[in-house]
């Protein structure tokens, strides 16, 4: 229904953080305790959720002789550089019903949504990554940088994974432009009237404030939110200044935009923007979002096809999977890439993260039994990555839950203690299960 | 709670505006000199997201502004100022005076700001936004920067976004009033007759006020709010969020045209009388070339016709797709919608644990199948709420074509009813069940307290009780008149006394 001002686009691809991240480290590390005060902790945690499963059980599982010995899938080949610092757990249960083509914000929750499976289903609590977000990211600071990408091209804001609390979806971009402009606004005002910006924010201020003065309660709250988001706006025009030489590109299209997110969300992270960051690559409640996206089949047949047949479980489709599975993997690794670029104390952002790839769909995308998480880094410890790969039963089917108790909550919380977050319980289990960290995980 | 002829008095607030009302006070902005909008703006437009937890769109009214807002926010409000400022060269949209002028900066201040404000800017607001453009001029703005800076402001000031019902102990203000009025039923700024009664307290006479309340209600088709509750009690345009086979007789924006025809006509007819009834049940249909597969009618002519089986809204196809899974029907959904939606009772949730999976089975219809996996101890004691509802519906297919048979064997409709008012009254199919729902008050109940939610924004409070029994028994005694009851809907909310909260 709407557009954002073509003027205004501008993409961080001249960023190329691969050397930009160089460039911009020293101004990483001023904006450090300055623009969004001191941060409590090094360690970051980065959640990639990939729809319509991991490649599982279509594909075959990865051959797996022992807690050690593993290969990955063809597909997910590019992380293989990684495979030592790599710990994977499968077969874990999840507690949401309704889980068909997404657990929803039910995955990172580990509680039921409103509404089940429904593309327009609530959330009930809220999830791991905003409450990672509270204890790891500085005061003041976003406490999550979320995006994604979503094969609707006319969509800006998605909102269907990630969830502040009851009924508070938070949204996020799925156009690189608007994730840019969110992260930094004082970059994109520098050339758009940065001084002129600043008179009208400040008249706001003095308007909000006085219809503030006459409220009290609930109703002042929604003042005070308003003020609260003209706050936010200064804290990121101010630590837009980080990223100054950045800019952003011409419109590439839907998918060929995650690459450019994906570096926003290092210069993020370097700047002390956040120590969290939640990407949906195509995730969310709605019928096989992930597979239509047409951008990796550029060059192969079914780029004539100009289709992606997501209706069964054919030869075709499966091959249409490995190919967006192996342009993610690409993808992932060159984000991963980029953690291990020193910074200016020498120090990598990759030896202080986590990075969590998985799917909001399950290993398969109809299957919300038996979840699977790959984790690659320790974030210093006491994470126990070194490329193991830590097997519960497999799918026992739809519907029924593996039956050696190990769940995504307890999953969750193992992966919380290894952030330095201890904590003992997390969402809601199904009888027989537990919450408690996966003692083998740590 | 007893209730007496004395109103208890209604907390102040603040109502964040919506999408369509942002949007349709730009448009007034536009039109102000007699010109209309007639490109929609490259901007994104603000608050257009919701939140699936709310029972209908105008419930952000307790919300804030989000980040995201504000940037939206940020891009309109420069787009637009930008627009219209006066500036050296012509442009359509262009404010024609001369920028340097004090009686240009003036007429640019009074007019944007009655306009975003919904009420004349006093004397004192005036000076201080002219005092603040020479002050921008005096830090290097050209005098044009500077009137767009201050028309910037406007179109994000807090009164724009949130429109304030402060009232006192005789209600709501006249201004307060006219923009209840307004906003609530047309979705835009006043209109001339209403802005000068609104500005010159003409509203608080309770008779003005009704009799304008009655003149925006005259011509139901123009009330928007009304359309808009409509579509969103009974969310047909669901339709487009379920994916079909291309293959399938599948035209979604189709099949809500016909609907919205069909409810078109019930709104101009029955709205004083009735019109609940007619979208329950009323077998008139309109149909087009596109939608004839979907209606499966003996010489499918384009236009309106009586489709004998097929009872009002929810036996249309676009209803009946957008309660359906994308290869099959979902008669759980479907009855999941009539018991909360129509008779306002609670279904409990899927419990942890469960998945609710219906594969087929050889020889069985689909409601077989589901009849059979929900009949256990664990399942039953909801299922039984939802089954039999949106079974009757099994009549047609996922995207609503009638159908006899199903995986081979013939679909079966019937059903009993359970319920307020019901115990155990057998049906035969949709006809004989929508007709029972028809005649029940307890829906035509649920139906005044959707309005209730819908047209205040929130769902009744315990406080709210005797009003909502008062709306009751009001559209009992006025023969189901739906004007009626949002017209007193209105009234009391602009003559409740409010309370003053110290802050």
């Amino acid at each position: 229904m709407s557009r954002i001002d073509e003027s205004r686009r501008r993409f961080l691809r001249a960023v190329a953080l691969g050397s930009g991240a160089r460039v911009l480290a020293p101004i990483a590390a001023l904006l450090h305790g300055t623009a969004y005060g001191a941060v409590p902790t090094s360690k970051k945690v980065v959640f990639l959720s990939l729809g319509a499963g991991l490649p599982d059980v279509f594909l075959g599982r990865p051959s797996r002789t022992s807690e050690t010995e593993w290969s990955f899938h063809p597909s997910l080949a590019p992380l293989n550089p990684w495979r030592s610092k790599t710990l994977i757990v499968s077969g874990l249960s999840l507690a949401v019903p309704g889980t068909q083509h997404s657990a929803g914000y039910g995955m990172l929750s580990c509680t039921p949504c409103d509404g089940g499976a429904d593309a327009d289903a609530a959330p009930r609590a809220a999830t791991i990554d905003q409450l990672l977000g509270a204890k790891l990211s500085a005061a003041g600071t976003m406490p999550a940088l979320l995006f994604g990408i979503d094969n609707d091209p006319t969509r800006l804001v998605h909102q269907s994974l990630f969830a502040s609390g009851p009924n508070q979806p938070v949204p996020y971009p799925v156009r690189e432009s608007v994730l840019f402009e969110r992260l930094f606004p004082g970059s994109a005002a520098a050339q758009a009237g940065e001084a002129d910006t600043k008179r009208v924010m400040t008249r706001l201020r003095t308007d909000v404030t006085s219809l503030r003065s006459k409220l009290a309660g609930e109703e002042r709250r929604k003042l005070d939110g308003y003020l609260g988001s003209l706050d936010a706006y200064d804290k990121r025009r101010a630590a837009g200044a980080c990223a100054t030489s950045a800019q952003l590109g011409t419109d590439r299209g839907v998918v060929a935009e995650l690459p450019g997110m994906l570096d926003a969300a290092v210069t993020a992270l370097q700047c002390g923007m956040t120590n969290v960051v939640g990407c949906s690559i195509g995730g969310g409640n709605s019928h096989s979002h992930f597979p239509r996206f047409i951008g990796p089949h550029v060059g192969t047949i079914f780029e004539e096809q100009g289709f992606i047949a997501d209706q069964g479980h054919d030869p075709t489709y499966m091959a249409s999977r490995t190919i967006l599975w192996k342009w993610l993997s690409d993808q992932v690794a060159a984000f991963l890439r980029k953690l291990e670029a020193p910074g200016p104390d020498g120090r990598r952002l990759i030896d202080d993260t986590i990075v969590v790839l998985y799917s909001d769909s399950g290993p398969d995308h109809h299957n919300g039994s038996s979840q699977r998480f790959i984790v690659i880094g320790d974030a210093g410890g006491p994470l126990r990555t070194g490329g193991r790969y830590l097997e519960g039963p497999t799918d026992e089917g739809w519907g029924e839950p593996p039956p050696n108790g190990m769940t995504v909550n307890s999953f969750l919380t193992a992966l919380s203690t290894g952030l330095g977050v201890p904590m003992d319980s997390f969402g809601v289990v199904r009888p027989g299960g537990t919450s408690a960290p996966l003692a083998a995980m740590l | 709670m007893v209730c007496t002829d004395v109103l208890p008095a209604l907390p102040q607030r603040v109502l964040r505006v919506d999408s369509p009302a942002y949007v349709s006070t730009l448009n007034q902005l536009f039109n102000w000199r007699g010109q209309y909008l007639d490109t929609p703006f490259a901007v994104v437009a603000p608050f257009s997201r919701t939140n699936p937890a709310d029972l209908f769109t105008t419930f952000p009214a307790g919300d804030s502004v989000d980040e995201y807002e504000l940037d939206e926010l940020l891009a309109v409000s420069r787009t637009v100022a930008e627009a219209i400022a006066p500036g050296p060269s012509a442009a359509r949209y262009r404010m024609s005076c001369d920028p340097a002028t004090a009686a240009c900066r003036a007429e640019a201040f009074q007019n944007v700001s009655t306009v975003v404000w919904s009420r004349p800017p006093s004397a004192t607001e005036a000076a201080e936004r002219m005092a603040e453009m020479d002050a921008y001029q005096a830090d290097g703005a050209t005098p044009g920067k500077a009137i767009e800076l201050m028309l910037r402001s406007l179109l994000m000031s807090p009164e724009m976004i949130f429109r304030p019902e402060l009232g006192g102990p005789k209600g709501l203000s006249s201004i307060e009033r006219g923009r209840l009025l307004s906003f609530t039923l047309r979705g835009t700024p006043a209109d001339a007759p209403l802005w000068e009664l609104a500005t010159h307290d003409g509203l608080l006479d309770e008779a003005t006020l009704r009799a304008e309340v009655r003149r925006l209600m005259q011509e139901p088709q123009h009330l928007a709010s009304l359309r808009r509750f409509l579509r969103e009690y009974f969310q047909w345009d669901k339709v487009l969020k379920v994916r079909k086979d291309p293959k399938l007789p599948y035209n979604q924006q189709k099949m809500i045209d016909d609907v919205e025809a069909a409810v078109e006509r019930h709104v101009t007819g029955h709205a004083r009388a009735g019109l609940l009834r007619a979208l329950l049940t009323s077998e008139e249909i309109s149909l087009s070339e596109e939608t004839a597969p979907n209606w499966k009618v003996e010489n499918p002519m384009p236009g309106v016709i009586v489709a004998k089986g097929r009872p009002g809204v929810l036996a249309q196809p676009a209803w009946l797709a957008a309660f359906s899974e994308p290869d099959r029907n979902n008669m759980v959904r479907r009855g999941r919608f009539i018991r909360e939606r129509l008779l306002c009772m609670p279904v409990p949730s899927i419990p942890v644990g469960v998945i609710p999976m219906i594969p087929e089975h050889a020889g069985l219809t689909y409601r077989q199948t589901v009849e059979q996996k929900t009949s256990g101890a664990g399942c039953t004691g909801c299922h039984v709420l939802m089954n039999d509802l949106g079974g009757a519906f099994e009549a047609f297919n996922h995207v609503g074509a009638p159908q006899s048979t199903d995986n081979g064997a013939p679909v079966t409709t019937a059903g009993v009813l359970n319920g307020p008012g019901f115990s155990a009254v057998p049906f035969t199919g949709p006809t004989e069940l929508m007709q029972l729902l028809a005649d029940s008050p307890a829906v035509h109940d649920c139906y005044v307290t959707n309005l209730f939610s819908f047209y205040v924004g929130r769902t009744p409070t315990r406080e709210d009780q005797c009003e909502l029994a008062r709306l009751k028994a009001l559209y009992r005694s006025s023969h189901e008149d739906t004007l009626a009851v949002i017209e007193e809907l209105i009234v009391w909310q602009a003559t409740t006394p409010r309370l003053e909260v110290t802050p």
